[in-house]
């Protein structure tokens, strides 16, 4: 090659440049690619997991809207007098709460023990305090609504007043 | 590496989101929920409380939980908002030298130590639902905070152990939620009407920057107050038909709230709503009761100021901002209570723009952040941020009917192929019209272009498997292609972005579309009912062709008159009628073939698809000129 033939030194480097910073777009490109394939398995993991926890989700917020109803069964239930309990429309109640009590059991719900525990807000939200002589502060003097875990872990308080 | 959290850390909740997977996530905390209550608080036992716990014993303890602290950090004692918090919070506000302190659990805090323990639990849950370390975040502000209080929420993540990346505003990060930081030159109005507040943001979205150009609101409008107008109705109810004021009964109020919020959100979809509490309350005479019906007008007469104390304050904010209503070209909603019916109304009517309300709008401003988390560390490149197409692509098949390829909203780079087959025997080419559109029915759809793919061997209808492929690239240009998988023989064409409609007409598409649901779906049953009495049709005739002599005469005479009725049915309008006489003639043909089973005759002709992939058969015409003559003449009816 004479030198009316050879490149300019600063094209041949611009040249070289400019492929070494192709190659870096193209290695950027096939990171992200992977990155991307790798991305979808996972989100195809994920979204199996997801689906599981959906339909947990799903079913809580069945039995959050179901315990509400319960609940008002329950208060009803409370204004039985005594000279109530032995007619048979009572009678018939009962059975009916102990069907409750079955689907609580078949579905792992069980009620949170409120009355004379001590107040912890992780299972019971306060609604109301009250001074009671002879009670020591922070116990749960009453529950007003019934709370709920779902295979022990709490997805509805139960409504409580605490002792001051 | 490790992920930056986007953290939205609102006055009365909070909420978290990372990137995965190239797109924002909303992360739940420990007790499942994907809101974290603002809130913190010292227990009777000495233990500290963040979040549901600390709400939950707040009536207790009123003096030791703090709430609301973001309306004080990086306050001045002198600030007419502190003044104001000084007197109504249950918990004790004093000031220290130009700021102020909180007193929890005997000891004095500042508002950025107490912020921080909210950023802790909102730190430590997201680090075990993700299952690794997170030291840096982007955590949003409104935009009306000075810099003294956007360093005081950045010494609150510092001192939580955040290193934070950025401190955003609000109102831009629900624009980066939406991807309007792409949208240069525009003007954006950010709607925000949360639990408590009221915030209007106008933002301009130049070349490299969004930037609030004004901003305005209510720092007590929210909806807590539209909750409270309807628990006052509710007690004036009451109190009418029973002559109790349930508003001196705690236990009542606290049921009635939560009943009000309930109604409130289940009127947003519903126009009537029933509140039913049985045993509300008793007195002498025994349990008394409430139920009681409210409808979505009467709600939105006893919220309509509300509603409209909103105005005047976006009003202002265009002023300040320089702008008219015209001048905005998108519109975002923030907060929960934009999801009431009332809310998008007013927001339409004033800004003469529908409002985008498709990202939940109490998570928007975390996903922005998130977002714009993705942005500093490079998972979200502006090269490899990903489109959808926003209209469902593709072809017409038999009876006109509109065979969808590729469904909207599909994120592209893509490529779908489905096999179809030919609708008569000996059919040697096919037509492939691509069409964009919701409708079900071809001609109601844009067309986007047209092609034929000839040189078939001629075969039994639904015996030729034509492999058609839709490909989109990045750029939105569709590359649609038939194959004969028998010959290999392939046509293409080549449709770029244009060729589709505006984002005017988009829009419009989906509205028809959904407007014309029913009656669409109604018409595309009747013909898929006429395309497959066609292929009993067909088979039938083929049977009695091939097979009839082998028959008795009584059933050979049932299945014709059967046959006959089909072919009458067939062109009605009726589709209870065709279903019928289908029904009549597959049951009649089942007769005939278990005769000939009976006889020891082989009872027809096997199967001849026999593909493994589902084949649409017989869903092309051929294209000849007999064919576009009747097609002409159909036209013309």
């Amino acid at each position: 090659m004479n030198d009316s033939e050879k490149l300019p030194e600063n094209s041949l480097d611009s040249s070289l440049e400019e492929k070494e910073n192709l190659e870096k777009k193209c290695q950027e490109y096939l990171d992200g690619w992977r990155r991307a394939k790798a991305d979808y398995a996972n989100l195809k993991r994920e979204t199996e997991e997801r689906e599981k926890e959906m339909v947990s989700y799903a079913q809580i917020r069945l039995f959050y809207d179901f315990l509400r109803i319960y609940n008002h069964f329950k208060r009803a239930l409370s204004y039985m007098k005594k000279e109530d309990i032995e007619k048979e429309w009572v009678s018939g109640m009962s059975q009916i709460e102990k069907q409750f009590f079955d689907f609580f059991r078949e579905h792992h719900i069980e009620a949170i023990p409120s009355e004379g525990t001590k107040f912890d807000p992780a299972f019971h939200e306060a609604v109301g305090k009250e001074k009671v002589d002879g009670v020591l502060s922070g116990d749960i003097i009453r529950e007003v609504e019934g709370g709920y875990q779902y295979k022990g872990k709490t997805f509805l308080p139960s409504k409580v007043i605490v002792a001051e | 590496m490790p992920k930056i959290l986007g953290i939205d850390l609102g006055t009365t909740n909070s909420v978290v989101a990372v990137i995965e997977g190239g797109s924002p996530k909303v992360l739940e905390n420990k007790e499942g929920s994907r809101l974290t209550p603002s809130v913190v608080a010292i227990s009777k036992a000495g233990e500290r409380l963040v979040g549901l716990l600390a709400k939950r014993q707040s009536v207790t303890n009123p003096e030791n939980t703090v709430s609301s602290i973001k309306r004080l950090i990086g306050r001045r004692s002198s600030d007419e908002e502190v003044e104001k918090d000084m007197k109504i919070m249950s918990y004790k506000i004093i000031s220290s030298g130009a700021g102020v302190k909180v007193v929890m659990g005997g000891k004095e805090h500042t508002p950025q130590e107490i912020s921080a323990m909210i950023l802790q639990k909102l730190k430590a849950d997201a680090e075990e639902k993700l299952g690794e370390k997170i030291e840096e975040a982007v955590i949003t502000v409104p935009a009306y905070f000075d810099d003294s209080q956007r360093q005081a929420t950045k010494d609150a993540g510092e001192i939580a152990g955040l290193k934070v990346r950025r401190i955003i505003n609000e109102p831009t990060a629900a624009a980066l939620a939406y991807g309007f930081n792409k949208k240069k030159g525009e003007q954006i109005a950010v709607y925000d009407l949360g639990g408590g507040t009221f915030d209007i943001s106008i933002l301009d979205v130049s070349l490299d920057t969004v930037e609030v150009k004004a901003t305005n609101g209510d720092t007590h409008l929210g909806g807590d107050d539209f909750d409270q107008k309807i628990l006052d109705w509710i007690i004036t109810q009451f109190k009418k038909e029973n002559g109790i004021d349930l508003s001196r009964d705690p236990l009542a109020l606290q049921r009635l709230k939560e009943a009000a919020e309930r109604a409130k959100i289940e009127l947003s979809t519903t126009q009537e709503t029933e509140i039913n509490q049985p045993f509300i309350t008793s007195d002498a005479a025994g349990p008394k009761h409430l139920l009681i019906k409210l409808t979505r007008s009467l709600l939105e007469e006893l919220v309509g100021d509300l509603v409209a104390r909103t105005i005047e304050p976006c009003r202002k904010s265009l002023a300040d901002a320089g702008m008219k209503m015209e001048d905005i070209d998108e519109v975002v909603m923030v907060g929960g209570m934009t999801r009431m019916p009332l809310v998008q109304k007013i927001v339409e009517e004033f800004f003469k723009k529908k409002p985008n309300l498709s990202v939940n709008p109490d998570e928007v401003v975390a996903i922005g952040a998130a977002v714009q988390a993705g942005v500093l560390q490079g998972e979200i490149k502006d090269v490899l941020l990903l489109d959808v197409i926003p209209l469902t692509l593709g072809l017409e098949t038999l009876g006109g009917i509109a065979t969808p390829i590729i469904s909207r909203n599909t994120t592209v780079p893509t490529s779908k192929s489905q096999i179809f087959s030919t609708a008569s025997d000996s059919q040697t080419s096919v037509e492939v019209h691509v069409i964009q559109g919701e409708r079900e029915m071809a001609s109601d759809n844009k067309s986007l272009g047209r092609f034929i793919l000839s040189g078939i061997p001629p075969a039994q209808r639904g015996t030729p498997q034509i492999e058609v492929t839709f490909d989109i690239d990045a750029n939105g240009i569709l590359n649609a292609s038939a194959k004969d998988k028998a010959t290999g023989k392939e046509q293409k064409i080549t449709i770029t972005a244009s060729s589709g409609l505006s984002k005017e007409e988009i829009e419009k598409m989906k509205q028809d579309a959904e407007l014309h649901k029913e009656e669409d779906h109604k018409r595309k049953e009747l013909i898929e009912l006429r395309n497959q009495a066609d292929a009993v049709i067909y088979q039938t005739e083929k049977f009695l062709k091939e097979q009839g002599e082998k028959i008795s005469v009584e059933i050979r005479k049932e299945v014709e008159d059967s046959l006959a009725n089909l072919k009458k049915v067939k062109d009605a309008e009726d589709a209870p009628a065709i279903e019928s006489a289908l029904l009549a003639l597959n049951t009649l043909i089942m007769k005939a073939g278990q005769a000939l089973h009976e006889q020891g005759t082989p009872s027809g002709e096997e199967k001849s698809d026999s593909s493994s992939e589902k084949v649409h058969e017989g869903e092309y015409k051929d294209v000849n000129d007999n064919d576009k003559d009747k097609d002409a003449k159909e036209e013309e009816k």
